[in-house]
Parts: C-alpha cells; structure tokens; sequence
C-alpha cells in the first residue's frame, strides 16, 4: 500500500494536482477505493452489529411466550402464542425467493451501469425496487396475518422481539427502495454518467447487504426450530 | 498487501472491468436458489433430525451469506481492506453476541434455563399467592437478580 | 443518501451548470465572516472549534449539576434537594459529561487535528461532518430540553432495567435519555465512518501506517471502537423506547423481559465506551510530551500495538461491569480474567511516556503540566481500576463511592486534564494567540488539587460503605468530614474552569490590545499542523507534504551530526508554509446539513408528546434529504481562480532536489534520538 501513495503518473508540480486534492476524482485514494465505497463498507461493518443485537433478542425471547401458570388461575408474560407457531414457511420462502432475485436484479444493474448501458440500468433497477416492494408487501401481509391470529406488538416478549427485528429489517429494505428510486430518478435527469456508475454500485452494496441480512433472519428465525 | 496492491492499480472508473460477467450472475443465483430450496425442504424433514438439521442450515446460510458478499457484493475481486472491514464487523458481532448470549445461559437447554431465572417457572408453592392484585401486576423482585 | 452524493463537480458532465434545489436556498456565498458562515461552514476545522465551543457549554452545565451534588452531600442531612431531584441531577451529570462533554471534545480535537496531521485539505464527506455536529448538539439540546418539560432521566447514566420502565420512573425522562442518544448517536456514527475513511484514503504521499502521528492513530482505533459499539447502544436504546413508548416487553419483567438483556447491551458499548473516551486522550498527552521533552516518543510502536491491542480485547471485557448481577461463576470467571489482561497495554503506554520523559530537557509549560498530571491521576485511577477486575474486591465495591473516585480519576484525572492540556498547546494553532502561561498553570494547580480533594476522599468514603446514588447520609455514618473535604475540592475544580475561561478572555484582549504574531511553530514541535501558519488557513496546506519519516516536521528541522547529537539542519521559518496561498480548491458550504438535524429533535418530541410534533421534523428531515442529493458538493462556479497559482506558493516543494539532501544526509547518521522513527521505518511496509 505504502508505494502506491505516491502516483509518479502525477507531477507533483502539476497545479491540478494540488488543486483538486480534496476532489476525489484526481488524486488516487490511499486504499484505492473511492471514499464513498470505503464510507459505505465501514458503515455495511457497523450494520452487522446492529442486526447482531436484534437477532440476538429475538433468539433469547424466542422461547418465552406469556400464559404461564405460576398460581392457580394467575399467568404471567402475555399471550401464550409465539411468533414461531405462526410461521407461515411457504409464503415466507416465497418471498425470500423474492429478495433474492432482487440481488440478482442489482447486480445486473451494477453491471449494465458499469458498461454504460444506463437504459438496461434503469431497468434492472426498477426491477430491484419492485421485488422489494413486493417483499415489503409480503411482511405487511404477515404482519396483519399474525396480529389477526392473536399475536401483536405487545403479546409477549417474543413477539415484541419478532416485530422489532423483522421491522428493523423492513424499515432497511424501504431505505433500499426509496435509494433505488432516487438513484432512477437522478439517472433520468442524467445525473449519473457512466464516470459516477460507482453510485449505482454503492447503492447495490446496501441492498446486498439488507438481502444478507435476510439470509440470516431467514435461517435463524425462521427455520431453525 | 500483495491483493491491495493488485487492486490499486485499477482506477476509480474501470472498475467494471474486473466484475464477472452476467452469466456468472445467473450462475451465483441459480446456485443460490437451489440453496434456499434446499434449506426450505429441511423444514419437512422428521423432528428427530434436528440437530442435523439445524448444524445444516447454518452451513447453508454461510455459503450463501459468502456466495452473495463475495460475487453480488465483488468482495472477491475488490480491494483487501474493505473485506477486512466488513469481515471484521461480522465476527465481532458473533463473537460478542455468542459472548453475551452465553452469559445470559442462552445456550443451556435451549431458553428454558433462562426461563428458570425469570420467574416463568417459579416452583410450585405449597401456599398459593393472594389473589391476583390489581394493576400494576406484581413485580416478583427477589427472583429478578439471580440465577 | 449522502453516499449517492455529488463527485467534484457532478453538474459538469451531465451538461448541468446551475443547481438550485426547489429554488429555496441559493447555495451560501463562500464568504468567511458572520455567524452565518457558521450555520452553513464544512470546514474541517470550524466545525472542531464548534465541537469544542459545544461541549464547554455542557462542561459548565454538567460541572454545574456536579456542584449541586457535592452541595447536597456536603453535610449530612441536607434538604438542598429531593431525593428524586438528586436522582435527575445525578443521573444528567452522567450522561452530560460522558456523552456530551468528553466525547465532543475528543471529537473537537480529532475534526481539528486529523487531517491537518495527515496533511489532508478536510475530511473525507465535508457535509457529513457538518452534519455531525449539528445533530450531536441538536441531540443534545433535545436530551437536556428534558429540564425544562417534566423532568430529566433519573436511573443513572446505564439507566438499569426494570428501574428504566414506565413502572419507576413516570416522568419523560428516560423518553429523552434514549431518543436524545439516538441522535447523538448518529452524529458519532457518521463522524466515526468520516475519518475513518479520512484516515484510510486521504493521507499525505509518503504517510504509511507507522508514520502517522499518535493521536492519529488513538483518534483512528476510537472511531473504529465508535463504529461497533454504537450500533449496540443503538439497539439497546432502541428496545428501551419502544418498552416505554409502545409498550412492548423487552425489560418488562412481569411480562418475562430480561432485565440482564439490557445490562449486556449497555455495557457491550459501554466498555468500548470507556476506550473511546480515554484514548484520544493518550493521543494528546503522546503529542505533548515528546515536545516538551525533546525526545522522540520513546517505543512509538509499541505505543500503537498497545492503542490497537485496548481497542481489541475492550470487546471481551464488558461484563465486570456485572460481576454484582449474579451471572454465574464461569461468566465472572472468564471477564475477571480478561480484564486483567487488559492492564497490560495500558500499563505498556504509562512506561512508555515515563521512559518519553526519561532524559529529556523537559520545559514545565502548561500543556506538559496537564500531561503529567494525566500520568499520575490516570495511573492512579488504573491501580484502583485493576482491584475491580477482581470479582471478590468488585462485590465489595461495586455502587461504593470506590467505584466513583475510580472513574473519575480516569475520566477526569485521564480524559479531561489532556484535554486541557491540548487546549493550552494547540490554542495558538486554533486562534492565533498564546493562552497566558502562568493564569493556566494558577489553573492548573487548583484543578490538580481539588480534582485530589474531591475524588481522593470518596476512596475512603468508598471503604467506609457509603453507597452511590444516595441523596443524603445522616451525621451517625461517619462521612461527613470527607464528604466536606469533597465538596471543597469540587468547588476548588469550578474556580479553576472559571479562571480557565477568564484567561480566554483576558489573553484575547491583551492579543487585541498589542497583536503579536505567532509562528507556525511555537513549541518546536514534530507534527505537520505545525508546517502551516497560525492560525491554520481554511486550505490547510498550501502545499500538501511528502513524508518521509515519522515525525517528518522535526526531521526537516534537525539532524544528526556524527556524534549523534542533534543538529538543526534548517531554520523553522525557511521550512514552514507562508500563508496566503489562493487558487486552491474546498469544499463549498452548504445549508443542508443543519436543515437535516435540525428535523430530529422535533421527530424525538412527537415520539414522547404528540405525533403532531413529528410532522415539522420529518418535513425539514426530508427537505435536508432531497436538497442535500440534489446539491453537488462542490459547487460548479465556486472556481477560486487562476489555476497556476499552486505553484507560487511552493516551499518545500517534496520532490526538489534541496530537500532530498538533508534528507539523505540523515539517514546515515547514527540513530539513537530518533529511535522510534528507526524502527517504524523498518515496520513500514508491514503495516495495512
């Protein structure tokens, strides 16, 4: 890394060199990775232990609904349904398949961007954004289904550990679209040449990341017993 | 050193160069697919298999949370330190939390240890309590510090 | 949102020349002057003066309710205040001085110092550092607003389950401790994922690893410390809210919630806590001493290996923190143990500087009084800390004023006397005027001796059994002579911050009175914000440096001759860059970073009050959201100028020939002063 600092391609005498310094587009960074890509990956690094805490919770609660007897005719902890009898697996799989395909939608952008195809880009990209509206989709019908069934917010402690953990993951995926969204709009107005396709990558790491966190929630909640 | 190297030498804007083709894409997809199909099915398999079963899923998880990072987010390709960092936010994570949740008797007898600590199942009385109070319920606090 | 911002300049090749988003704001004149230039400033250095100019603010609100409470204690039985407005003052002192005194300073040193020391023109997202300090004093205004609409938080800074539910403490409260360190909580992040990639990507040619300056690499590993244990904080503080707020369960222990759960998550951050406190501090006092030693920092890597190996093993630490909550033997038994280990870097930095001081013309300035004052009171407050890492001692201890006297003496004692001493040292470079020497050691003197008078007794205090937290003692307990000696002391540390602001004052108008200039490089000092004139010029470096050494400004500066002896080899002046440069190109101001925060605090008061509150925060959040997009961060017309003009203001140009001599001729020089450089230089290519 040490002898890469010092680019000879660059004179050091260049007034374009000192100029721009704070640019980012002239000078190589350090690491060589853009300071927006590096930004997003330390900040991807920190998400981890955000999600970490919740899916933590949740396994701690999960086995604790409320209804427990401890005196005749006295229960403590809430309702007595877990979020886990309810689990509906086939319609959950289904829009795990969902996400998915939208991280393969993303890439295929990313890719398109980097090739200048800024049409097939837009088109991944709105691609993307409706698989996770249509994910979203899926976990508020979830939702209306499990509170119908008796489990809110408030039942116990595994449910409000599951609300809070899938929620946290929902309210990421509805970032993830509004960026998409934006990212379709700015490129519309031609705001993303093919010399800033980087953004389009930077917003595709956000979205991979959210669809890796649902790899886990989907195996650690979902379909371990 | 040597990959971080390798990959300074690619500029900001030719970084599309070095990602895999679409085909590969699809590839990195259908495998995944056929993954999640997978671990799906486990959720039909006999009661007995569990710990296989589950042993089996946190593998299949781990590939694919690899499969995805590496190819859909070029962690493979991309330069050292960005999977040094996200790489070190993950292990951190596990190891703190598997930490924490270790000492929260998490692990014993799967949550129905920790249940002993709270209160659910409180042994059973010879004297039943007084009858249930009014609000706020009782706040059983001797059993609250220990375990 | 901000990632998808603009590249320098982004309208260009679009074809776009004039961007106004909604017509609303014209983007803010680059004018230097007025309190709007301000408001709208993402320079690097303002916004650290900012910082700094916050967190005294808050140093005298917190410094205040510390008064009250020594007030309160000074006597038994005293009726000064409640019960229940004594848990409200302690628990805002808490809270205040950790989250909005001593964080923000180290965060005022490291937005100032960063990259000057890495020989950057800013930080690596000028916005997003703007955007920082908005919403940590946004946060902060909204968690002390608390005061003034029912209440302030009262369980104590950790805020422990169940006493943390809507059960105990009826007031909003709490509502404003966890939604206001939400806010504040971002701002560290983002500012944390800022120079974190200011350190990784915008260092000068020629700075590797193990040439980078101490505070640096200290200001480095606490951002790194920030980035994961906020997140932790985040979710606890999270779950707490919606506990209260919405009801849910998680330390509703009726409702089976596990009030350990929230133990775990308050001091899984809460540990690193400590570290990101503390070790800007060791940066500070390693920048220090070395100047006024004339000595190399003795062992500069080791001093790194030692910052990086606290940061490490702070993660598996946290829960001696509740070795008195009955977690069990193994528990206890594994985190006795490994906060034992701990002592051993922190033990390593102590010899270091002792071995820095060791042999060197030491000169008592202020700064270096201060510094030395950290050794002692930090290393005290460490013997007293390792006791507790022995659970049996820790039983004894824990909620004692033992355990009070310890953390101050590594907060106080460590975190806010280098400070101080950071004040006096770098002030110069900040405003272009010396502090007056002998009111800051009157300063120092009152702070050393009442900051000894007031937490040295509560050891005794501690062992005598009076318990933390309490309101009021009657006279039979015995403790009321140390208690008084305490509250003297407490009283002694104010006279000495007010004298400290008064000497502000007064240095400023004798400065005004009879200007003087002050060098670039006042203290003979070894790192690069000393190459550039005082004060530092909103361009940084005319010219950026090429390093070649650790500590390169010294080594331009001096030699060796063959004996070894140091020899100056170029006048300061000769090496140092004038001021006045033009044609260089910064980052234009912007009006959307506080448009942003300023929405938060309004979201956090719908939450608590009425929904209708949110309505105003979320329209400023999402106007902020949209223009800041929508904004380049370089405005398009904002050239200053004829582009050749760099190369007129060329003094030490890296490559030219005349530098390249000294240079040479050092490195064949015996090596025994520079010591530490040698061996950083041989590690060079090691270090990532």
């Amino acid at each position: 890394m040490t002898d890469t600092i010092i680019d000879t391609s660059h004179d050091i005498d260049d007034p374009n060199f000192s100029e721009d310094s704070i640019g980012h587009t002239h000078l190589p960074t350090n690491t060589g990775v853009s300071n927006e890509k590096l930004g997003m990956w330390v900040f991807l690094g920190s998400e981890c232990l955000m999600f970490g805490g919740l899916i933590s919770t949740y396994m701690l609660y999960k086995n604790r609904p409320g209804g427990l007897e401890i005196a005749p005719g006295r229960t403590v902890g809430g309702g007595a349904t877990k979020p886990s009898d309810l689990f509906d697996i086939p319609f959950t799989s289904v829009t795990s398949f969902v996400l998915l395909a939208s991280s393969l939608t993303m890439v295929l952008a990313v890719n398109a961007a980097g090739r200048n195809h800024m049409d097939r880009m837009r088109i991944w990209l709105g691609a993307t954004a409706s698989l996770g509206a249509l994910f979203i989709g899926g976990q508020v019908y979830e939702f209306t289904t499990f509170v119908r069934e008796g489990l809110g917010y408030t039942t116990n402690t595994a449910s409000s550990a599951f609300f809070t953990l899938t929620g946290f993951h929902g309210v990421h995926v509805t970032i993830g679209i509004l960026m998409l969204v934006v990212t379709i709009a700015m490129s519309l107005r031609g705001r993303i040449p093919h010399s800033r396709a980087e953004a389009v990558e930077i917003v595709g790491l956000y979205w991979h990341f959210v669809d890796v966190v649902w790899i886990l929630i989907f195996t650690v909640v979902y379909l371990i017993k | 050193m040597a990959a971080v190297t390798a990959s300074e030498s690619h500029g900001a804007g030719d970084h599309a160069d070095h990602h895999p083709s679409d085909l590969t894409y699809w590839k990195v997809f259908f495998a995944l697919v056929a993954l999640t199909a997978l671990e799906v099915s486990t959720y039909w398999w006999p009661e007995e298999w569990h710990k296989v079963t589950a042993v089996l899923l946190i593998v299949m998880m781990l590939i694919k949370f690899g499969a995805v990072a590496m190819y859909f987010m070029h962690l493979k390709s991309d330069a050292l330190i960005l999977r040094r960092v996200f790489f070190f936010g993950m292990v951190l994570a596990v190891a703190v939390y598997i930490a924490a949740l270790g000492a929260m008797v998490f692990f014993h007898d799967s949550g129905n240890a920790v249940q002993g600590r709270t209160g659910f199942d409180y042994p059973p009385r010879e004297k039943p309590l007084p009858p249930p109070a009014t609000d706020p319920p009782p706040i059983i606090r001797e059993t609250t510090g220990g375990h | 949102m901000a990632l998808i911002e603009a590249r320098t300049p982004l309208a260009l090749e679009a074809g776009e020349t004039d961007v106004k988003p909604f017509g609303v704001f014209a983007r803010p004149t680059g004018a230097q002057t007025g309190w709007k230039s301000w408001l709208t400033t993402v320079d690097h250095k303002r916004i650290g003066i900012m910082y700094g100019i916050g967190s005294m603010f808050f140093f005298f609100v917190g410094g205040g309710e510390a008064l009250l409470i020594r007030a309160q204690l000074a006597r038994p039985d005293q009726k000064l205040l409640s019960a229940d407005l004594y848990n409200q003052v302690f628990t805002m002192h808490g809270v205040t001085m950790v989250f909005l005194v001593v964080m923000p300073f180290a965060a005022a040193f490291a937005n100032y110092l960063l990259p000057l020391q890495i020989g950057a023109r800013d930080v690596a997202f000028p916005r997003l550092n703007a955007f920082s300090f908005w919403c940590w004093l946004f946060g902060a205004l909204f968690f002390n607003s608390s005061w003034f609409l029912g209440g302030g938080a009262d369980g104590g800074w950790f805020n422990y389950a169940p006493n943390n539910g809507v059960l105990f403490s009826r007031s909003h409260g709490i509502d404003f401790y966890a939604i206001g360190l939400l806010i504040t909580g971002i701002a560290s992040l983002v500012s944390a994922v800022n120079l974190i990639v200011t350190v990784l990507n915008l260092r000068a040619p020629g700075m590797t690893w193990f040439k980078l300056p101490v505070f640096t690499w200290m200001t480095l590993v606490t951002q790194f410390l920030l980035l994961f244990a906020l997140p932790v904080i985040t979710v606890a503080l999270f779950l707490l809210m919606f506990d209260r707020l919405f009801d849910s369960n998680f330390f509703d222990v009726a409702n089976g919630g596990d009030p350990m759960l929230w133990q775990h998550l308050f001091w899984i951050f809460g540990h690193p806590e400590v570290y990101i406190m503390i070790l800007p501090a060791f940066g500070v006092v390693s920048e220090i001493i070395p100047v006024f030693s004339r000595k190399p920092l003795f062992g500069y890597p080791f001093m790194v290996v030692s910052g990086i190996a606290i940061g490490f093993m702070g993660w598996g630490v946290w829960a001696h923190h509740m070795f008195a909550s009955g977690m069990g033997p193994m528990s206890v038994m594994a985190f006795s143990m490994a906060t034992m280990f701990i002592a051993v870097p922190t033990g390593v930095k102590i010899l270091n500087w002792l071995a820095t001081l060791y042999g060197g013309r030491l000169t008592f300035s202020t700064p270096m009084l201060f510094c030395i004052g950290l050794v002692t009171m930090f290393t005290i407050g460490g013997l007293s800390g390792v006791t507790h890492a022995f659970a049996p001692v820790d039983t004894q201890q824990t909620d004692t004023y033992y355990i009070v006297a310890h953390f101050h003496y590594v907060l106080f004692g460590g975190a806010l006397l280098a400070f101080f001493g950071g004040f006096y040292f770098w002030w110069p470079k900040i405003f272009g005027y010396f502090l007056n020497e002998r009111w800051g050691k009157v300063h120092f003197w009152l702070t050393l001796i009442g900051f000894n008078l007031t937490f040295g007794p509560m050891h005794i205090l501690g062992l005598q059994g009076m318990s933390r937290r309490y309101f009021t003692y009657s006279a039979n307990q015995g403790f009321g002579f140390w208690n008084m000696v305490a509250s003297i002391g407490a009283f002694t540390i104010g006279v000495g911050l007010v004298l400290f602001c008064l000497n502000i004052w007064r240095s400023y108008r004798a400065f005004k009175k009879d200007p003087y200039e002050v060098p670039a490089d006042p203290w003979d000092a070894r790192s690069l914000e000393w190459m550039i004139p005082s004060p530092a010029p909103e361009y940084n470096f005319a010219e950026i440096p090429e390093i070649h050494e650790l500590d390169d400004f010294w080594h331009r500066k001096y030699g060796h001759d063959e004996n070894g002896r140091l020899v100056r080899i170029a006048d300061t002046e000769d090496i140092v860059q004038k001021p006045g440069a033009t044609g260089i190109h910064l980052p234009s101001p912007s009006y959307w970073p506080i448009v942003l925060s300023a929405g938060l605090p309004f979201i956090g008061y719908g939450l608590i009050f009425d929904y209708w509150w949110a309505v105003p925060g979320a329209l400023l959040t999402i106007a902020g959201f949209v223009g800041w997009i929508l904004e380049p961060s370089t405005d398009p017309e904002d050239h200053h100028g004829d582009h050749g003009h760099g190369a007129d203001n060329h003094v030490d140009g890296p490559g030219a020939p005349e530098a390249a001599t000294p240079q040479g001729a050092l490195e064949g020089a015996p090596d025994d002063v520079a010591e530490a450089s040698g061996d950083a230089a041989s590690e060079e290519t090691s270090g990532d």
